[in-house]
This record gives structure tokens, C-alpha cells and sequence, in this order.
């Protein structure tokens, strides 16, 4: 109650127009036929909110991993989750009256790669760490929290399904993942980062992630966090305060999870001097804002592309930006696949938001049909 | 890694709420008790909103401070004592206005100027001490909400009842027989 009055209170004061959503046209391609096609990598992220049991789009994930799976070679297909993984607080402790809720929506995304197809030609899951998987913790508390998610997905993993926390509990990162001939996977643990103050550890990593960047040789490196590197969705300050109540902390800086705040600051301006230093990698991808979102690059040492994928279960709204191709505030996810010529070209699968949620239907199995049906393409661009 | 530091409890998440309520409940009653029957309901009502809305920008400046000092708040959902001044600035409000709804009037037109010109001196102030875009912002909302405190005092203690009859301003009855 006494929050929804601070967030009435910065509405009524700081009233004013809101952008829509910068959708805009472009002429989509042609899907490649699978002998073309070396490997395929979803982007989800922010999925956290939902189960398997109301979520389409981990219906459709789902789906379209067995068919990328059953097509290509063995562990040519990949998911990375973003990060946010289990709202609201990570997944808590067996004994918490909130771990079985926890462990539910963790297992939706598990799922996804559990079919037949993805069990036999190996397709594999990447999950990051977002703010809420750290429970909104910080130090040894947060790194237990994640801890939790770490051990049930090495359970997971002994199972014979292909998933892994990235970097692992308590490690910052970088970690590095081969994807066949065409990709080097760089996860990284941004979420630390913004917790970390003045850690000399902060350093390491980026000196390891200037590693990683100079060890790949002609493959495409693909760099993931959850925190994104260029992003005009909320946590830019870039929207209006009819569209986010929190508009009022972003501008002033008060939000650490804005790009507006001092440590998310640090985080951009050290990724940027590592870019520079060494080479920008191919693509940036990150989620934790709460749409799809494209970008070019602006500078030499920005990612050739940087992509927000955060609309696994949550919506938020996106401002018009510099160097913003296309974005979306409609649920779903991103996929890139690599051509076996060397080509990459990026797809959006998106729902109508009305349909992305079968929790308020009686007819759940129906709405989960449906709504999976109901996916199309609305962006695809070839990006090399 | 950085020392262990506790953002959020469940247990201090759930209670919170109730005790602020409750709070909020007792001090209503103790502060407007003997006068609550005599008083108007619509500057009771006026001054628990207009105090409530002040409390507001008060944490607001508290959380900015907070985090210009590098100390930040996880989520903004995850705010605990830094919210105190809403049910502090209601019951502050709701006494004023039981008091009498001029006196609740000139608070608050006193108030409004003190976050006014506050706002607009610590947005100069932040421009000028922090080199970043959200310098002003920041700036501008410590200096509102210092602004409001300091121009809300002046409101109230400055205030004389019609006649010139000198009162106190506040005033706690307890019943003992």
C-alpha cells in the first residue's frame, strides 16, 4: 500500500507523455532450409514469471528446439536464459514455504530442452543470473540464493539434460562455450557486478572477458548478461512516467539497476574500454528490460548488434533510442541462426500479449495449443 | 566478493506493512483523540493525503541521498524504514488538519514553496557538485524534499490561530479516571 502511494506520488507529480512503442516496418527473409543451416541459438530471457503449465511461448520453445534439434547435428542448437530465471527471489531453500512455486517456474525453461529430439542430438541450456535469481541479495546471502538454482540444475544435468548455471554461483565470469564451428558463447554475471563496489574483482573480469574476446578465432562471438549493454526499455530512464512508475529513481540515479545509476555506469564504460581495446564482439545479448529490442552499432567499439531479449513473461514498454532498429513490447523470444556459409540471421517470434498467459482460461491445454499456433514471425534480419 | 549485507527479508517484507498500519493507527488516535469529534472530516482526510504525498518525497530524498552515497537499494520494491516518513508525514497531516484546517492550509502552502525553491537550489546545487546527467535530478529531489520539511516547519510553527491566541500545536489527551 505505502509503495503504490510513493508510485502515485511520483506519477501525479511528474505527469507527461508517453512514446508508443518504436515498431517499425522491414522487409523480413526467406528461412533457410535446414542443410543450410549450421546452428540455431534462442534468446530468452526474463522467463521467470511463468510455468509451463499457463506459458505458450515455453510451449513454442519447446517446439521449435525439437525441430531445430531433430534437423541439425548434435549440440548445434542452444537457449541461453538471460537471467531472471525464477521470480521473485531466486530459487529459496527446499524448506521455504516459496521453493516449490521456485522450483516450478525453473523447471518450465528446464523443459524446453527435455524432449526427445533435444535429449538426443544434445541441445543445450545456458542459465544466467539476473538480479531476482540473486534474490535481490547481495555477498555470501545472494550467492547461496543462487547457489540453489546452481545445484538444481546440476541435478537436472545428471539427468541427462544438457543445462547449466553460467558463470556458476559465486563466480563473476567470463565462461566460455564453443557452439560448433560458428560460435563462442562469453557468459557473464552482470548481476554481481552491480553489488560488487570497488572489488578488484571487477577488473579481473573484464581482463578476462578481453581474454575471451582475443582467444576465438573466426568464429562469432556472442557475448551474454543479463544486464544489457544498449537498451531503451525502462531501465534506460528513457521512458515517460506513465509508463514506468520508477521514472522519477532512474533520472536521479537511484535505481542500481537502471543504466542511469553509477555501478551500471562502471559496468558500460568497462565493457566499452575492453570493446575497444581488443574487438567488439558480434553480438551483446541481454535481457532484464522486458521487451525485444535491436540495435546497430554506433561507435567501433560497440557490438556489431546488441539485443535486448526480456520478454519471456513480463512486459515493459520501449522509447525511441539512437541506433534502434526495431523493438517490441510483445511476449516472446529471439533466434539466430548460423548459417553453414558463415551467415547469421536473426528471427522474433512474438504471441499477442492476450494470449501469452493461460492462467485465466478454464480451458488451460487449449490455450497452450492455441497460443502456440498463434506465434509469427514479425521481425527477421540478416545480420552478416 | 562484497561483505554479506541482507537487501530483504521475508519476514521484515510481510510484517512491515501491519506494524506501519498499526502505527499509523495508534498515533492517529492518540494525536487526534479528544479533539476528533469536533473536528471537520475533510481537513483530517486533506492533511493525512497531503502528509502522506509529503512523506512520499521525504523518502524519496532519503533514497536519493542514500544512493548518491553509494549505497543502493536492490529493487525499489525492497524499501524498508526509508518509507517511514509517508506514515509519519499522514499522521503529521491528519493532526494539523484536526487541529484546524487552516493550520493545515498554511503548512501546506509553505511547504509547497520550500519544495519548490529547494528543487529547484539543490537541482543548481546538483548540477554544479555531481558532473553526471542525474546530477540535477538527484539534486533536485534531496533539495525538494529538504525544501518541503523546512518550509512545512515554518507553515506550522509560524501559524497563529485567528485572534492571535497563542496554542500549542499539538496536544496528546489521556484519559485517567
Amino acid at each position: 500500500m505505502m509503495r503504490r502511494l510513493l508510485q502515485a506520488s511520483v506519477l501525479a507529480a511528474t505527469a507527461c507523455v508517453t512514446p508508443s512503442d518504436p515498431v517499425r516496418t522491414f522487409s523480413p527473409i526467406e528461412q533457410p532450409e535446414a542443410s543450410e543451416v549450421a546452428g540455431v541459438l534462442f534468446l530468452v530471457g526474463d522467463a521467470g514469471g511463468t510455468t509451463r503449465g499457463y506459458s505458450p511461448i515455453l510451449h513454442k520453445l519447446r517446439q521449435d528446439i525439437e525441430k531445430w534439434s531433430a534437423s541439425l547435428a548434435d549440440s548445434a542448437v542452444a537457449v541461453v536464459f538471460l537471467g531472471d530465471n525464477v521470480y521473485p527471489e531466486g530459487l529459496r531453500d527446499r524448506l521455504d514455504p516459496g521453493f516449490l512455486g521456485d522450483s516450478t517456474r525453473l523447471h518450465g525453461q528446464v523443459w524446453t530442452l527435455e524432449g526427445p529430439e533435444a535429449l538426443a542430438h544434445n541441445a543445450r541450456g545456458f542459465f544466467l543470473a539476473g538480479n531476482h535469481d540473486w534474490g535481490n541479495l547481495a555477498g555470501p546471502d545472494g550467492i547461496k540464493r543462487l547457489g540453489n538454482m546452481d545445484s538444481a540444475l546440476r541435478s537436472y544435468a545428471q539427468d541427462g539434460i544438457d543445462v547449466r548455471l553460467t558463470p556458476s554461483a559465486g563466480d563473476a565470469g567470463p565462461q566460455s562455450f564453443r557452439l560448433g564451428d560458428f560460435a563462442t558463447l562469453i557468459t557473464l554475471d552482470t548481476s554481481w557486478w552491480m553489488q560488487a563496489g570497488n572489488d578488484p574483482l571487477r577488473d579481473l573480469l573484464l581482463d578476462g572477458l578481453g581474454d575471451a574476446l582475443s582467444a576465438t578465432d573466426d568464429r562469432l562471438n556472442v557475448v551474454v548478461a543479463h544486464h544489457p549493454y544498449r537498451t531503451a526499455g525502462a531501465h534506460s530512464g528513457l521512458l515517460g512516467p506513465r509508463s514506468d512508475p520508477y521514472w522519477l529513481l532512474r533520472r536521479a540515479g537511484v535505481d542500481v539497476q537502471s543504466q542511469t545509476s553509477s555501478p551500471f555506469k562502471e559496468l558500460l564504460a568497462g565493457l566499452e574500454d575492453v570493446f575497444a581495446r581488443t574487438a567488439p564482439p558480434f553480438i551483446y545479448a541481454g535481457g532484464h528490460d522486458h521487451s525485444l529490442q535491436l540495435f546497430e552499432a554506433s561507435q567501433p567499439s560497440d557490438p556489431t548488434y546488441s539485443i535486448v531479449s526480456g520478454a519471456g513473461s513480463k512486459l515493459t514498454a520501449v522509447a525511441e533510442a539512437k541506433d534502434l532498429v526495431w523493438a517490441s513490447r510483445a511476449p516472446g523470444f529471439m533466434r539466430i541462426l548460423f548459417r553453414v556459409d558463415g551467415g547469421a540471421e536473426l528471427y522474433v517470434e512474438v504471441i499477442d500479449e492476450a494470449l501469452s498467459d493461460c492462467e485465466r482460461f478454464n480451458a488451460r491445454e487449449s490455450c497452450l495449443e492455441h497460443g502456440v499456433d498463434a506465434f509469427r514471425t514479425v521481425y527477421s534480419k540478416r545480420l552478416r | 566478493m562484497p561483505r554479506a549485507r541482507r537487501i530483504s527479508s521475508k519476514g521484515a517484507k510481510q510484517a512491515l506493512p501491519v506494524r506501519l498500519a498499526s502505527s499509523v493507527m495508534l498515533l492517529l488516535a492518540l494525536a487526534t483523540g479528544p479533539r476528533a469529534a469536533g473536528a471537520q472530516v475533510g481537513p483530517v482526510i486533506a492533511g493525512a493525503v497531503l502528509g502522506a504525498a509529503g512523506g512520499g518525497m521525504t523518502a524519496l530524498g532519503l533514497i536519493t541521498a542514500q544512493a548518491r552515497d553509494g549505497h543502493y537499494i536492490y529493487a525499489p520494491s525492497l524499501a524498508h524504514w526509508q518509507i517511514l516518513p509517508f506514515p509519519v508525514g499522514a499522521v503529521v497531516g491528519a493532526t494539523l488538519g484536526t487541529r484546524s484546517g487552516d493550520l493545515l492550509w498554511a503548512t501546506a502552502r509553505t511547504g509547497t514553496l520550500g519544495f519548490l525553491g529547494g528543487a529547484a537550489a539543490g537541482a543548481l546545487v546538483g548540477r554544479l557538485i555531481w558532473k553526471d546527467s542525474e546530477g540535477v535530478w538527484a539534486g533536485g529531489v534531496i533539495g525538494g524534499a529538504s525544501g518541503l520539511i523546512v518550509g512545512s516547519f515554518v507553515g506550522a510553527l509560524g501559524w497563529k490561530e485567528p485572534g492571535g491566541r497563542e496554542t500549542p500545536l499539538f496536544a496528546i489527551s489521556i484519559p485517567i479516571g
